[in-house]
């Protein structure tokens, strides 16, 4: 009986196991930064390893300077990109003084590319508005900050 | 454990594991075309994301493969409708968006998205048909207004009812519409766009008039409390116009947005104050949109546009540039009888401000030219023609075609006669040069009554034209009598006295000796004009001691005559002792 009773622990143990196996595995991924990415420097360096919660609430749930991981077309080349999320679905985001301005909050520097956003824009649905820890980020277009949900690959764990 | 022990749990094991794979082959193959199709759905998107020529046709053939394996998934069927739509297939975008509007009534949603997609295509549709467009703009924006009903939230149906407000020319409503887009923070990438577009297009529409710009901002309620503002409003256009075209960076719809803020940038040049530097930044804005979106912008975008760059030219002292500039607009293409008349009078505006006559004459050669052109359109509106009319009458003048330059002005002054008082008339200022320059030439041709008379014209509507006041004055000519009184000398005898007087006529013409008639008891004497207007006249016969009355009337075309009479007394004894006196001394 106890031989039978440990059998089934032993199956239920590696049918959990191996659940909880599968769900890290579709739910986590691990990225490397890739060699001469600059934009998110000093947060991020080249070659890095970050883990990456790649769950969809996750994404759909995104707070403000989380940081994420997404795929672009940049310079007509599949990239993928890292950056800082600034605004969320249905924020409004204007420059003044060359300072980005999310829902009213100073958050960050803006570059030339944005000055568009004088009177202000609209976070489409189901988009995040990124920003770049580096100076160099600042030549990043509008169109590539603005990240729709179905592009971002994860956040990243832990930072 | 015994044998049958050891059998039983072997049998147990392998049995958990065999129910265990038909639940999973079960579930699989229940769920795999869920599963299937959904990697379809994913392909197609990349598909069509990575756009090209290939894209739109490499997700079609993946959305088929989807919708075999689950023909009622909504993503699906709203990516087909877009993928049709944006290929310009009315029918196949019917058709996906009525599928959808199924799929999502049997799945219990709102059918809002359904209702938006048909709204695009029926919009889609009027953008082809001919006599039916009316009709189908108020049928797309009865399915968008029924889709926001149905789906409040969602701000892409408010934006799509928007731009078939503009396109049925509601503006007012068209900016209610956009403001709820707006509040309800809830757009979709390619609706942010078109909201940027259709808020750009609304403020440069509502811009050109003061009443229409006050009701759309007061409708639009945009925290910006200048908005209401021709200016500001117009400013604010080219604004959303660029976030557009930032947004699209590349897309078939680019080319449409170039024009529209560069036309909106040509009308803040043409009307806005703005410094040297701002201008030549607008000039080059233009002038490079004109020249890297030719294709296009159609020709007489392009050519009114060039006027306007020269005209900015011109009003910063670049004669030459501004003159280079139309006759670029020319060698553009064939014109229009409208623009004919706008590059003329642009070419008469450019002459006014070179100083040599000579490129004067060129420049306003020139412009006769194209308002010839012009008015050789008989579609061309009075109120051109009549500035047409009056510029070649102008230019002809100072050309020394005076007989061509009456006809003209006279043309211009029937047409003149007929818009007075209408919607149509010409600005105060263009009538008021009209009369001006009428006057000038009119009393240039000696006709000075009738110049008088077009100066009063003139002046009635400007009465700050101090050189036209000369003028009238001048043409007027009224005469001023002072300081009659006799002059006696010992030549003389005393019962012929000299009768001086001093006579002036307004302006810088004094009468001439036929203008003026000098008379003793009614009797006309001869008399000489001297210097300082002074003139000395002599009786004909010999005057009785006593009272006699001297009458001077001067007679001046373009006036009443003037005239002043005084008594002169004739006393022999007064004489006589004065003379007694001199001798004595």
């Amino acid at each position: 009986m106890m031989a039978r009773i440990q059998s089934l622990i032993f199956y239920a143990a590696a049918m959990a196991l191996l659940l909880l196996a599968y769900h890290v595995a579709t739910s986590f991924a691990f990225a490397i930064v890739d060699e001469g990415y600059r934009y998110m420097e000093p947060a991020l360096q080249a070659r890095e390893t970050l883990l990456l919660d790649t769950r969809r609430s996750t994404i759909t749930e995104l707070k403000t300077d989380d940081l994420i991981a997404y795929r672009t077309i940049y310079r007509s080349k599949p990239m993928r990109m890292f950056g800082r999320v600034a605004a969320l679905p249905g924020m409004t985001i204007s420059v003044r003084k060359e300072r980005l301005i999310v829902e009213g909050a100073d958050v960050a520097p803006a570059g030339k590319d944005l000055d568009v956003l004088r009177t202000g824009l609209m976070v489409p649905r189901e988009t995040v508005f990124v920003v770049f820890d580096s100076p160099l980020g600042q030549r990043v277009s509008l169109p590539q900050r603005l990240v729709p949900y179905r592009n971002i690959i994860g956040r990243m764990a832990g930072k | 454990m015994t044998t049958a022990q050891y059998r039983c749990i072997v049998f147990g094991q392998i049995t958990a594991i065999c129910v265990s794979g038909l639940v999973a082959a079960f579930v699989l193959l229940g769920a795999w075309p869920e599963f299937s199709s959904r990697g379809h759905l994913s392909q197609a998107i990349e598909h069509f994301e990575s756009g090209g020529e290939r894209g739109p046709s490499q997700a079609e053939t993946a959305l088929d493969n989807a919708l075999a394996d689950n023909s009622r998934m909504i993503p699906a069927l709203a990516l087909r409708g877009l993928i049709a739509l944006q290929k310009g297939e009315a029918g196949r975008a019917r058709d996906a968006y009525q599928n959808l509007q199924q799929a999502l009534a049997d799945a219990g949603a709102s059918e809002a998205p359904a209702l938006n997609g048909i709204g695009c295509t029926v919009l889609l549709e009027a953008r082809t048909s001919g006599t039916k467009k009316q009709a189908q703009l108020e049928e797309a924006y009865k399915q968008f207004v029924d889709a926001t009903k149905l789906g409040p939230e969602n701000g892409d149906a408010h934006v799509n009812a928007a731009i078939c407000s503009l396109h049925l020319g509601h503006l007012t409503r068209a900016a209610s519409h956009l403001a709820n887009a707006r509040d309800t923070q809830n757009l979709a990438y390619e609706s942010l766009v078109a909201y940027h577009s259709a808020l750009g297009s609304l403020l440069s529409r509502a811009a050109t008039d003061r009443s229409t710009a006050a009701a759309v901002a007061a409708r639009f309620k945009d925290p910006d409390p200048r908005l209401e503002k021709t200016g500001q409003m117009l400013v604010r256009s080219t604004a959303e116009f660029d976030k557009a075209i930032a947004l699209l960076e590349s897309d078939p719809y680019l080319a449409d947005l170039w024009m529209n803020v560069a036309m909106a940038r040509a009308r803040l040049l043409a009307l806005a104050p703005m410094t040297k530097k701002a201008a030549a930044d607008y000039r080059n804005i233009i002038s490079d949109a004109v020249a890297r979106h030719e294709k296009h912008f159609p020709l007489d975008q392009r050519q009114l546009a060039l006027v306007v760059v020269a005209l900015s030219y011109s009003k910063d002292g670049e004669a030459a540039l501004a003159s280079g500039v139309l006759r670029q607009a020319v060698r553009l293409g064939k014109r229009s009888g409208k623009i004919d008349f706008c590059i003329g009078a642009a070419f008469f505006h450019v002459a006014q401000s070179v100083s040599s006559t000579s490129q004067q004459l060129q420049l306003e050669r020139e412009g006769g030219g194209h308002h010839l052109a012009a008015l050789a359109d008989p579609a061309l509106p009075h109120p051109m023609r009549f500035r047409a009319l009056s510029d070649l009458g102008v230019g002809q003048w100072r050309a020394g075609h005076h007989a061509d330059a009456i006809e003209h002005m006279a043309g211009a002054g029937a047409i003149l006669t007929k818009l007075e008082g209408t919607a149509d008339s010409p600005s105060k200022s263009e009538r008021a040069i009209f009369y001006r320059n009428l006057a000038v030439m009119r009393y240039q041709d000696g006709k000075v009554a009738a110049a008088a008379e077009a100066a009063n014209e003139s002046l009635a509507i400007d009465a700050a034209q101090e050189d036209l006041k000369k003028l009238f004055v001048q043409a007027n000519r009224a005469a001023v009598i002072t300081d009659i009184q006799t002059m006696t000398t010992m030549k003389q005898p005393p019962s012929m006295p000299i009768v001086t007087a001093v006579i002036r006529g307004g302006g810088i013409a004094p009468p001439t000796k036929d203008e003026i008639s000098v008379a003793v008891d009614g009797d006309p004497v001869t008399f000489t004009i001297g210097p300082d207007s002074q003139i000395y006249a002599l009786p004909r016969k010999p005057l009785a001691e006593g009272k006699h009355t001297v009458t001077i009337t001067v007679s001046v075309p373009g006036g009443a005559p003037v005239r002043q009479s005084t008594e002169i007394i004739i006393d022999y004894k007064t004489f006589k002792a004065g003379r007694k006196e001199k001798d004595e001394s």
